[in-house]
């Protein structure tokens, strides 16, 4: 009966590895249609801001198309993901500065926690707070951390979601380059 | 003791949706999770 | 179909109910998510329109400032004295997924006292997984991690991993090592609950671990009248979980034992 059972399970057992390696296989290797769309450069949907810490109102609108490429990233104080990619932001952020603007949206829905956080990490770049349902549909945010490239006329040309290691970051800012 | 805790967890709840509870739930709950799904 | 059976299949659609999800490969956004369920159903299902428990609860501890979540462990205080497991047995989504698994004639694990013993695995998964984990996270990493969501939680994987990366091209860029590692963990649920009664909820489910605490405080659940009752086991013999007694911690309120109680003995409570 036992031996019946593991035969079964066995069998199973393979049929669904493969299955899920085949899946895996064949889903890496499609299209991105998501980098296509980005492709198109449509104009980035304009969002209200407000800088840190002072908390001033600015619009997008303000701080993109003005001759240099921006990088717009939302976070949130709370996600791991978007955390862990902060050290590698930090890391580029000198040499990319004078050549590109950063813009990095938290999302907190308590800001006060991103006061907290900025304390305790003193990360260089420029941060600013969105609000979370605003920019969850302009830009059709469905998780963060969202990166997207503008380019320096305001249009979107790449959307990557998900946190990225610092040679993947790199290579995604470069792409205003090319 | 059951009314006890009734009242216990009906205090947690109020006091948690006072202090803004509602609104954490509300902000995680409206991203995708990208580590649980696997992403990270 | 029996009550039980209509009570899951409305609760787990009426969880899922934003079907444009399913198509579009979005999750819903709308205020209704601020309010958890009582059973698994996780949050970023492209169908769900409210929060998983659980998951609410590990989020919560994660963030700048470790706050105690008193909504969302408010909410699951009130779950379990009001309802119990019968949560589990009526309204959880997963565990209606594992018992139409079982449905299929396959040759069957039956409870033994070992699969007894392992009941007490989910107590653990709770307390490191749900608890000290995200808490070791916020102290080494200065963020929380939803540990539970992250490595273990099968529906995550079925319900929100598989169907949002088929839907959307642009979330597959991600795909590593840990949808590998979770998608292995959700097919052996699978798998086991072919030949296993809701093995998932028996060994590894921290809900159930929480609700299973209430089962004999909560309003709503079963129990035996002493005076009817002649001992003869036969409730304890057909239970498909792992109950020493009715009505105890492994009971999920299914009611096969009222079905066959030759002294009509087992009754659902209606609250005192």
């Amino acid at each position: 009966m036992l031996k019946k059972i593991l035969m079964v399970l066995g069998v199973i057992f393979v049929l669904i590895v493969g299955g899920v390696g085949y899946l895996y296989y064949t889903v890496t290797k499609g299209p991105d249609m998501a980098k296509a769309q980005a492709m198109e450069r449509k104009p980035a949907p304009i969002i209200s801001l407000k800088t840190f810490p002072e908390k001033n109102s600015v619009s997008l609108q303000d701080l993109i198309g003005k001759g240099k490429p921006v990088y717009l990233n939302f976070w949130a104080t709370w996600c791991p993901p978007c955390v862990g990619e902060m050290p590698h932001m930090n890391a580029l952020y000198p040499q990319y500065k004078d050549k590109m603007d950063f813009i990095i949206a938290s999302v907190d829905s308590k800001q006060d926690d991103v006061v907290a956080f900025q304390e305790k990490n003193n990360y260089s770049f420029p941060i600013y707070y969105a609000d979370n349902r605003e920019a969850a549909e302009a830009y059709g945010i469905q998780g963060i951390p969202t990166s997207i490239l503008i380019d320096a006329e305001g249009n979107i040309i790449n959307i990557h979601i998900g946190s990225m290691g610092k040679d993947d970051m790199q290579s995604f800012l470069d792409g205003a380059f090319k | 003791m059951r009314k006890l805790l009734v009242l216990l967890a009906l205090g947690c709840t109020a006091y948690g949706v006072y202090t803004g509870g509602v609104a954490t739930v509300l902000q995680k709950a409206t991203f995708i999770c990208l580590e649980c799904i696997g992403i990270g | 179909m029996d009550k039980r059976r209509l009570t899951q299949l409305v609760s787990a659609i009426a969880y899922n109910a934003n079907v444009s999800g399913f198509v579009t490969g979005k999750i819903w956004q709308g205020s209704s998510k601020g309010i958890c369920v009582p059973g698994l159903n996780c949050y970023s299902c492209p169908g769900a329109l409210g929060a998983c428990p659980l998951g609410s609860l590990q989020s919560s501890l994660a963030g700048m400032v470790l706050r105690f979540p008193f909504y969302v462990f408010g909410l699951l205080l009130l779950f379990g004295l009001l309802l119990g497991r019968s949560i589990c047995g009526w309204l959880c989504p997963f565990g209606l997924l594992q018992e139409l698994l079982y449905k299929v004639p396959t040759p069957k694990l039956r409870k033994n006292a070992w699969t007894r013993k392992l009941t007490y695995v989910k107590y653990g998964i709770s307390l490191i997984f749900v608890l000290l984990l995200p808490i070791v996270y916020y102290l080494t990493t200065g963020v929380g991690s939803p540990a539970f969501c992250k490595f273990i939680c099968p529906a995550g994987t079925l319900e929100a991993g598989w169907t949002l990366t088929t839907l959307n091209q642009s979330l597959r860029q991600g795909l590593g090592a840990l949808f590998i590692w979770k998608s292995l963990v959700a097919a052996c649920i699978v798998i086991l609950s072919l030949i296993m009664f809701r093995p998932f909820c028996r060994f590894l489910c921290p809900l159930g671990a929480w609700y299973g605490l209430f089962n004999t405080l909560s309003f709503f659940g079963i129990t035996v009248d002493e005076a009817k009752c002649t001992h003869c086991q036969a409730c304890l013999k057909v239970c498909p979980m792992d109950c020493h007694k009715v009505g105890d911690r492994e009971c999920i309120n299914c009611g096969t034992c009222k079905k066959i109680c030759p002294e009509q003995a087992i009754r659902f409570k209606r609250g005192v």
